[in-house]
């Protein structure tokens, strides 16, 4: 193919979870027979196993295909995927700072859903051009007219210019080829100018070192070229590029426009920024582009390895997973019930569970995970103010003058019908109510202040619990606010266990100390003493309960002479306790150290 | 059988036949079935000729089961009087029983080859509770033993207490009951529902640790208050009239095993018989061998010896294993100690009653 900057694409597919991007991918890769047939897994974007099992997308993905259009003319097409949940919306937003345009696609069974609206702002400020697609034509309950109706009024496109389709059945994806074409300008950029190349991913070889994804949007790169990395300011040697098709296909040089992976013996991952800009060191740009905005967490929790001799295991697994997912920040920290571990930041609690699935997995590990917590800001009485992502570390009542905690705008999007239930749920989580209004005759937006402790503890399974799986849900982090707060510590056997330390709202203290006790209760294995299960804020006891001594465990018979039978089950036994941690005496199961996370589930 | 070891003086028989499959039981037993029960005698025998032929002298010898009581007369005059060729004059000879095939004219042919010692599985009086056991609820129990009584002075019988729906009130009236069969030693059992048994096909549970805890503390109480005592876990016993073969198990001592499903200890191997009839009387014999590492050895003393009421020696576990047992488990015997789980006087270690009843968790800890 010969290089025509007027004749390359570079494009998004955004969507609302489950509406059906990863397949609409697919079927864009069968069509350009970017796959052959047989090597055609479903949603092949999706490569990570995780992905493909739970369907969703995590990581965002490239791939170079080509197409000859209708006009005769053959077209490079660049396809980065995006992840389609709320968790992800920072990937969204990489992907589509490496693109002209982007595929918006609705379900026409569902309609424009919360999500739908949150990328749709995201492309906007990227000054992308819209394709609306809707998805899903096939399904006897797919509503076409309604959902037009609701492209224009709502997103504010032409939903008579939407492309009907079916990525199921394939049917109609050639027009949205077509449109893609017609529609989404070429990349613009100066192929002669000092090279601009914007990394938006990478990723760990251990052959070749760090594999950098990278849209060249001024001048060119080749093999042999000594870049630079603007932000971090290193230099390498180029080694190797290359195109996904999705297999990789190594070429000789990348051209103003065009998206493809670099190599350069990078040893060190710390040396790869994403976002940052990558310029030749003999003829350099002047200015970075702009790269991302930094990317706060607004989740954190300790994660720690079952077996404490793993600890640089896990130390090595979250530098490389940190390589390829930009938004997890770890730090080392220690507790003294779990040892040594670290403090991780998350995007949401689906980032934490994709994390700890990925470190369990990829890395072989064993983990335990503290209960998650929002970044607290103290206000001390000496007039400094601290950030707190872990409750353990709170400084002493006397010491603090307020606190506050971070509150997001969350829109619900929900059929009137449960109108009622989702403003109950709110209002338990101290939701203050700030808008309501008709999206159409049966839908109804609701907008919220709600504290994200809130939640991120439940909210998102009541909330579908409460509608039937109906609502959508967005939010966006909004201020700080003062809060009545305080830290409750539980004590095992009399001992504070840190790793246990969480910060409630005083008012429901009481309630969730006594939750949490009871929980514990269940989750603690009975031991050879009895052990008292406290809560307590500012060294006041406000719930109890008390786990019994085991009074008989003893098999009575031994299996005749079978004595090996008896010695194997015991060993197993032992295998089991040795995957809890023993605080105090008290050996203590991974699953305790989430007990706040499920002690409103029984409501359910 | 390839290992001789003339040093292990103990050997277990097994007879796997049964008139009817009890809904508990998870040992190896099968139907009885003429055609069956000749070729297995036949194999057994084979088994026998070979300590037979070494001139083995063992000093207990335990036909178990199944149910060994269910062979005909001629059958039981065959087995017994080729295993009375190897024991020794003062060994312990005992025979498992159940209550429905043992009569008269069997209890005359152990006398006969000096059976000096007899099991039986009573289980429980309560009528509705045998029942549930699908057993023979017909039989007079005080009659079948005093006419045991007549033949074999040293006489157990099996209980189970934690049956479904059994009560404490059902305990104590099997061990009121118990005392007036005038015997020198009981076991008893709590029903543990075992996979692969008809219990556990039918999702019967277990009683709670708790109330399995207070039918043994009274039935330990009970027993006590008239003159046994607690040997092992569930064993108890009148003074002299402890099991022998039993503690053989107890004190990791070694044991040949024959017969199909039944489990030996010889030199430094354990193995366990193969479970398959028919391969067995094939002339086959295949069994899984466990070889045992020094640390095995060790942790197979633990486990065993700690079910003893009296405990193990210190100087003897150190000297065997090359170990300090009391520097060793230094922290353990502190949290054992606070817990009241273990004792250690006079260079003995056992554990306390409390220890018994958590036997799992103390020998975890030091596994």
């Amino acid at each position: 193919m010969k290089y025509d900057q007027s004749r390359i694409r570079n494009f998004s597919v955004i969507a609302h979870i489950d509406h059906g991007k990863s397949t609409l991918c697919d079927r864009i890769l069968e069509l350009t027979k970017a796959v052959e047939l047989r090597e055609m897994k479903a949603q092949l974007l999706d490569s990570m196993d995780l992905e493909r099992e739970r369907g969703i997308t995590i990581k965002l993905n490239a791939v170079t295909v080509s197409y000859t259009a209708l006009d005769g003319n053959e077209y490079i097409l660049n396809l980065i995927d995006t992840p389609g949940h709320v968790d992800f919306t920072y990937e969204v937003s990489r992907s589509l700072a490496a693109c002209e345009g982007a595929v918006l696609v609705v379900d026409a069974t569902q309609g424009v859903e919360a999500q739908t609206l949150a990328n749709m702002y995201l492309a906007v400020d990227n000054d992308l051009t819209i394709v609306p697609v809707i998805n899903k034509i096939d399904l006897p309950s797919a509503n076409v007219a309604m959902v037009k109706e609701e492209i224009t009024t709502r997103i504010g496109l032409d939903g008579d210019e939407s492309v009907l389709v079916s990525a199921k059945t394939g049917e109609n994806i050639r027009e949205v080829l077509e449109k893609i074409v017609s529609t989404i300008p070429a990349p613009g950029g100066d192929n002669d100018a000092p090279l601009k190349a914007l990394i938006f991913d990478s990723y760990y070889d251990s052959y070749r070192g760090v594999v950098v994804l990278i849209r060249v949007k001024e001048g060119h790169v080749k093999v042999g070229d000594t870049i630079h990395f603007m932000k971090t300011n290193c230099d390498f040697l180029v080694t190797e590029l290359g195109i996904r098709t999705p297999k990789e296909m190594p070429v000789d040089e990348l051209l103003c426009g065009e998206v493809g992976y670099l190599c350069a013996q990078i040893k060190d991952i710390h040396d790869v920024g994403v976002g940052d800009t990558i310029t030749l060191r003999d003829n350099p740009a002047l200015l970075p582009l702009p790269g991302y905005r930094k990317i706060n967490p607004m989740v954190y929790c300790g994660i720690y390895p079952s077996d404490s001799k793993k600890y640089e295991d896990l130390k090595d697994a979250l530098g490389k997973l940190s390589l390829n997912d930009a938004s997890l920040k770890w730090e080392a920290e220690t507790s003294q019930a779990l040892g040594f571990g670290f403090r991780c930041g998350f995007l949401g609690l689906l980032h934490m569970d994709v994390v700890q699935e990925r470190l369990e997995r990829e890395f072989n590990l064993d983990l335990i995970l503290t209960a998650p917590s929002v970044i607290y800001k103290i206000y001390l009485t000496d007039g400094s103010i601290i950030m707190l992502d872990n409750p353990s570390k709170m400084p002493e009542p006397t010491l603090i003058k307020k606190i506050e905690e971070p509150f997001v705008t969350a829109q619900i999007m929900t059929p009137k019908d449960y109108l009622g239930d989702i403003m109950e749920l709110c209002r338990e989580k101290r939701g203050i109510h700030k808008n309501l209004e008709y999206f159409d005759d049966t839908r109804m937006i609701l907008t919220y202040d709600i504290p994200l402790n809130e939640i991120i503890f439940n909210f998102f399974d009541k909330l579908k619990s409460y509608t039937k799986g109906y609502a959508s849900f967005d939010y966006e982090f909004a201020d700080y606010r003062e809060s009545n707060l305080a830290k409750m510590d539980i004590l095992l056997n009399g001992h504070p266990v840190d790793a246990l330390s969480s910060i409630v709202y005083k008012p429901s203290a009481f309630n969730k100390g006594q939750k949490m006790v009871s929980k514990l209760k269940t989750v603690i294995p009975r031991q050879q003493f009895e052990i008292p299960v406290q809560a307590a804020i500012n060294g006041k006891i406000i719930a109890r309960c008390d786990i019994k001594a085991v009074r008989k465990d003893v098999l009575a018979k031994c299996y005749g002479g079978d004595i090996t039978r008896k010695k194997k089950l015991l060993e197993k036994q032992k295998e089991g306790k040795k995957r809890m941690k023993s605080i105090g005496a008290v050996d203590v199961p991974q699953e305790a150290f989430m007990t706040i996370l499920s002690i409103d589930e029984d409501e359910n | 059988m390839e290992l001789i070891d003339f040093s292990v003086k103990s050997l277990y028989v097994h007879i796997p036949f049964c008139k009817k499959i009890c809904p508990y039981c998870d040992f190896i037993k099968v139907l009885e079935n003429p055609k069956f029960i000749e070729s297995y005698m036949k194999e057994l025998l084979k088994d026998i000729s070979f300590f037979i032929n070494n001139d083995f002298k063992f000093n207990t010898i335990y036909i178990g089961g199944g149910t060994p009581s269910i062979l005909s007369d001629g059958y039981l005059e065959i087995l017994l009087s080729n295993l009375s060729k190897i024991k020794d004059n003062n060994a312990e000879f005992t025979i498992e029983c159940n209550p429905e095939s043992l009569n008269e004219n069997k209890l005359k042919i152990f006398k006969k080859y000096k059976v000096n010692r007899i099991s039986i599985g009573l289980q429980t009086f309560k009528k509705s509770l045998l029942k549930t056991l699908d057993r023979d609820y017909s039989i007079d129990y005080f009659e079948l033993i005093n006419l045991a009584k007549k033949y074999i002075k040293n006489i157990n019988v099996d209980f189970i207490y934690g049956l479904p729906k059994q009560t404490i009130e059902d305990v104590k009236e099997d061990l009121n009951k118990f005392i007036n069969l005038d015997i020198n030693h009981v076991s008893l059992y709590s029903l543990q529902v075992e996979k692969n048994t008809e219990f556990y096909n039918k999702g019967i549970k277990e009683i709670s640790s708790d109330k399995s805890a207070k039918m043994y503390n009274y039935i330990l109480k009970f027993l006590e208050e008239h003159g046994f005592k607690r040997y092992e876990v569930s064993n108890f016993a009148k003074p002299g009239y402890e099991s022998r073969h039993n503690l053989t198990y107890w004190k990791n001592e070694k044991y040949y095993a024959i017969g199909i499903g039944a489990s030996g200890y010889v030199s430094n191997i354990r193995y366990k018989n193969s479970g398959n009839l028919s391969k067995y009387i094939k002339g086959l014999r295949e069994k899984e061998e466990e070889i045992l590492t020094l640390e095995d050895e060790r942790k197979y003393y633990l486990i065993c010896n700690l079910r003893l009421a009296d405990g193990f020696n210190i100087n003897e576990y150190n000297a065997k294993f090359n170990k300090n047992f009391l520097k060793d488990y230094k922290d353990e015997i502190n949290f054992f100690s606070s817990v009241e789980a273990i004792n250690i006087e006079n260079n003995i270690v056992k554990c306390t009653n409390y220890g018994l009843l958590t036997l799992n968790l103390v020998l975890e800890k030091l596994l």
